[in-house]
């Protein structure tokens, strides 16, 4: 019985095909729009996040407890003997969903070029490891990055280079408190200009090797103040902090923060945002739902009096009911197919080149800590696209099951009557 | 004439012939452009908000300044004390007033805060108490204490609360100001008197906070009088004269009318676009997400109303078999199906507006809470505020039943052409 009912109804679906083939427009066009606008949405959290935290903050950091947030130059990782810094590195690394990890060191000073100073934040970065964590070497607006060959050359902040008068080559002095309580001063070069569009950093920061500033501060090789780590989903931050934390606690004092903790500007943007996108998502969905509704309740309402005949030739109205609901399945699956292979081009192109938003500067700018650039990243929610399959598959079925059961109830000669 | 009334005859009584199907139909349309409605009020209705968050916590909507400010930063520039009062004698003309809701003239300059626990450099703004509260949302924003009073003896300072924490600053605390006076171009003489420091004592009077940390942690708010006296400036000189208008659209205008007023002194008259032109760039980009989102949703309703219209002319072959039989022409029978279509736009469009205005309108007083989104809650710390509330201009609402009801009706065309062209021996062959 179930296969001659399959069959029936494969054969319902191809014997008026204009009337499958504007349901399945409906459904698999309302899905492809779903998966694009969640795309786009999902695509602008992440890029908020991984701008957020790849530009200098890294995704976790590992501080000494009571480091951050006041930077305090004697609180290294392990104390004033400091620890093994390549012993702790592998021991973070050996977790699977650590990337990369990456050692820096802080300090404050103020910088001097001819009559002009200014005061500034010192960031000591190891220069082969730090790109594995954050993007500070492709923001390089002029000249180098940090380099082996340069061991006393630092890179600063385009802002802080205008108000200062530096250019290229400039050199400067760094006068600082070191940690014996001594002034430390020496002269560097400056190879580099720094783009980040963050504000802070744009206008104070100098960064150089984490050599050079732990000589400067008089600190040993072996203190640091800071692991930033990268991860390889972004999502887990702060579960793997805290696995972090109780991990490494057990042999030395550590605070693990994720970057929620450690930008919570950034995360109160970014759930502010992801309010907005939910609503707007929801939205979007009821839109589809009416869309695949109407299309759905016409098509089978307008076939009152088929479903008559069949009755009057003997199909009994559970069966009638079963029919429709079976032709309703395998439309929506395969209109659902169709729409996935419709959306899979565009959210790969959404995810590879991203939507231009024009502004065509190309300039990076922040808002609030939260770096925005002009194309539009996409990014795949498999969650929010297997919901909306699950919603319209559903709004599918119930659309069809109301006339359905409306044929179902009446009498085959009052159907049949029916135009 | 006669035939063209006759034939809308026959399509209105088309419609209600089955009313059930018409209405469904008229609902499922209608709800299309409600949603459309909807999320287009809340998607502007974001887009203000972050402007007028944007200004008011930054330079109002227009700006009046020093030649010359806005690039150099330089807290040496001052607006003399003459432009100050013919701006605001201007602004108190009945032809401009009504387009203003505040003006406050500010005073910056840096200087370091010092407590008993610890010091910290600051971003000092002086202002007029009365005036700032029309124009900054700071006075909005206080978590402990009050914002400033004029008529303290000690003279009052509202600082952020991550400034607070950091120099354990609580209300009542006293702290000391330090900075340069300004050095101030007409006494200027080489490099000597300009590098005099001043102190201050100040009480804290109120702690605010933003959740900017820029903000939070870098702003101190003190009394005009108090700023003056400190940077030594004398004659009533500011930094810059905040406007914050009643409508942002008018800040072009505002602006513009300023600087033709103000032609002759050395200032420059700004607005926000152009004094935050960070600001103004994202707004560009949330623009431009805001038509990607408009262009889905048109397109969704779009598909509805074709699919709509296509199923309810393409099932009735046999009807439109028997009105050719009976000797309607092809064109009327095309004029038939399009003004079926029409009357049946015109009251989805009617049910739309009735259900998306009804909703938009209670999105635009009461607001949409987003914290119900979250389970967990929002941190304290609220930069945005978490209820959206919607915004619809006039022009939107036309805009959108009008490119609905057009492509409805470029929509019915195909169906038409389709029953005129109908194939009458065809058609009725009973099915």
């Amino acid at each position: 019985m179930s296969g001659q009912l399959l069959q029936l109804a494969w054969r319902n679906l191809w014997r008026n095909r204009r009337r499958t083939f504007i349901t399945m427009a409906a459904i698999a066009f309302g899905y492809a729009m779903l998966l694009f606008v969640a795309c786009l949405m999902a695509g602008l959290r992440w890029q908020m996040i991984q701008n957020g935290t790849c530009m200098v903050m890294s995704q976790i950091q590992v501080h000494a407890p009571g480091y951050y947030p006041d930077r305090s130059l004697q609180k290294t990782i392990g104390g004033r003997q400091g620890t093994d810094v390549t012993a702790l590195l592998a021991a973070i690394t050996s977790d699977r969903r650590v990337t990369a990890a990456a050692p820096r060191v802080y300090g404050y000073g103020l910088l001097s070029a001819g009559h002009r100073s200014a005061g500034v934040a010192l960031m000591g970065v190891v220069p082969d490891q730090e790109p594995r964590i954050t993007t500070l070497n492709t923001q390089i607006s002029k000249g180098s990055y940090l380099t082996a060959q340069v061991p006393k050359g630092v890179v600063i902040g385009d802002k802080l280079a205008s108000t200062i008068g530096i250019q290229l080559g400039t050199e400067i002095v760094l006068l600082t408190q070191a940690a014996d309580g001594s002034m430390g001063n020496d002269v560097y070069t400056v190879v580099g200009i720094l783009h980040t569009g963050l504000d802070a950093v744009d206008r104070g920061l100098v960064l150089m090797s984490m050599s050079s500033l732990q000589d400067l501060l008089h600190l040993s090789p072996t203190r640091i103040h800071e692991v930033g780590i990268k991860l390889s989903h972004i999502t887990a931050a702060t579960v793997v902090a805290g696995g972090l934390e109780a991990r490494l606690g057990k042999t030395l004092p550590v605070r693990v923060m994720a970057w929620p903790e450690l930008a919570p500007e950034l995360a109160n943007y970014v759930q502010f945002n992801h309010g907005v996108t939910v609503v707007l998502f929801f939205i979007f969905f009821l839109v589809a739902v009416i869309g695949v509704m109407n299309t759905m309740l016409m098509a089978v309402f307008e076939r009152t009096r088929e479903f008559g005949m069949l009755m009057a030739v003997g199909m009994r109205p559970v069966q009638v009911i079963g029919l429709i609901l079976t032709e309703a399945a395998g439309l929506a699956l395969a209109s659902l197919a169709l729409g996935a292979a419709l959306g899979v081009p565009l959210l790969w192109y959404l995810q590879e080149h991203g939507l231009n938003l024009g502004g065509a500067t190309g300039e990076v700018i922040s808002v609030a800590g939260v770096v925005v650039g002009h194309l539009w990243y996409g990014r795949q929610d498999y969650t929010a696209y297997t919901q909306a399959a699950v919603g319209l598959a559903a709004t599918a079925l119930v659309s069809a099951l109301y006339p359905a059961w409306r044929a179902a109830k009446l009498a085959p000669t009052e159907a049949m009557r029916k135009v | 004439m006669t035939s063209l009334f006759l034939l809308v005859k026959i399509s209105w009584r088309n419609l209600w012939r089955n009313p059930r199907g018409t209405l469904l139909t008229a609902l499922a349309l209608g709800l299309g452009l409600a949603l459309l409605l909807i999320s287009l009020g809340l998607l502007d209705g974001g887009h203000e908000q972050t402007i007028a968050d944007g200004v008011r916590f930054g330079p109002g909507h227009v700006v009046v300044q020093a030649k010359g400010y806005q690039d150099s930063g330089s807290d040496e520039l001052l607006l003399p004390a003459q432009v100050v009062s013919n701006i605001e004698g201007f602004l108190q003309k009945a032809t401009i007033k009504h387009f203003v809701r505040g003006v406050s003239p500010r005073l910056l300059a840096t200087g370091l805060l010092s407590s008993s626990a610890s010091s910290a450099g600051v971003r000092i703004v002086g202002v007029i108490p009365e005036e700032e509260r029309q124009v900054s949302l700071i006075p909005q924003r206080m978590v402990q204490g009050t914002y400033l009073t004029s008529d303290n003896k000690i003279a009052g300072v509202v600082v952020g609360d991550e400034l607070a924490r950091k120099l354990e600053l609580k209300i009542g605390s006293k702290a000391v100001l330090m900075t340069q006076a300004l050095r101030q171009p007409a006494t200027a003489n080489g490099t000597g008197d300009a590098d005099e420091m001043q102190s201050t004592l100040l009480r804290v009077s109120g702690i605010f906070r933003t959740g900017l940390q820029a903000i939070d942690a870098n702003m101190i708010y003190v009394p005009m009088s108090a700023a003056q006296a400190l940077l030594g400036v004398t004659g009533d000189q500011v930094t810059q004269v905040t406007l914050l208008l009643v409508r942002e659209g008018d800040s072009p205008m505002v602006a513009r009318r300023l600087r033709t007023q103000l032609a002759k002194d050395p200032v420059e008259v700004l607005t926000w676009r152009e004094s935050l032109p960070m600001l103004a760039h994202i707004l560009g980009l949330d623009h431009a997400f805001n038509y990607i989102m408009n262009g889905v949703i048109l397109s969704m309703v779009g598909l509805g109303i074709l699919n709509t219209i296509l199923m309810r002319v393409l099932e009735r072959r046999y009807e439109f078999g028997v009105t050719k039989a009976l000797g309607l022409r092809p064109r009327q029978l095309a004029v038939m199906v399009v003004g079926e279509s029409l009357a049946l736009t015109a009251i989805s469009l009617a049910l739309g507006l009735v259900l998306g205005l009804s909703v938009q309108h209670y999105f635009a007083t009461a607001g949409l809470d987003l914290r119900w989104v979250f389970k967990a809650g929002l941190p304290p710390a609220l930069v945005f505020d978490p209820i959206l509330y919607s915004r619809l201009s006039m022009d939107r609402i036309v805009w959108s039943v009008s490119i609905v009801f057009a492509m409805a009706t470029i929509i019915s065309f195909y169906p038409a052409l389709k029953a005129a062209r109908t194939d009458l021996p065809d058609a009725l062959k009973v099915l």
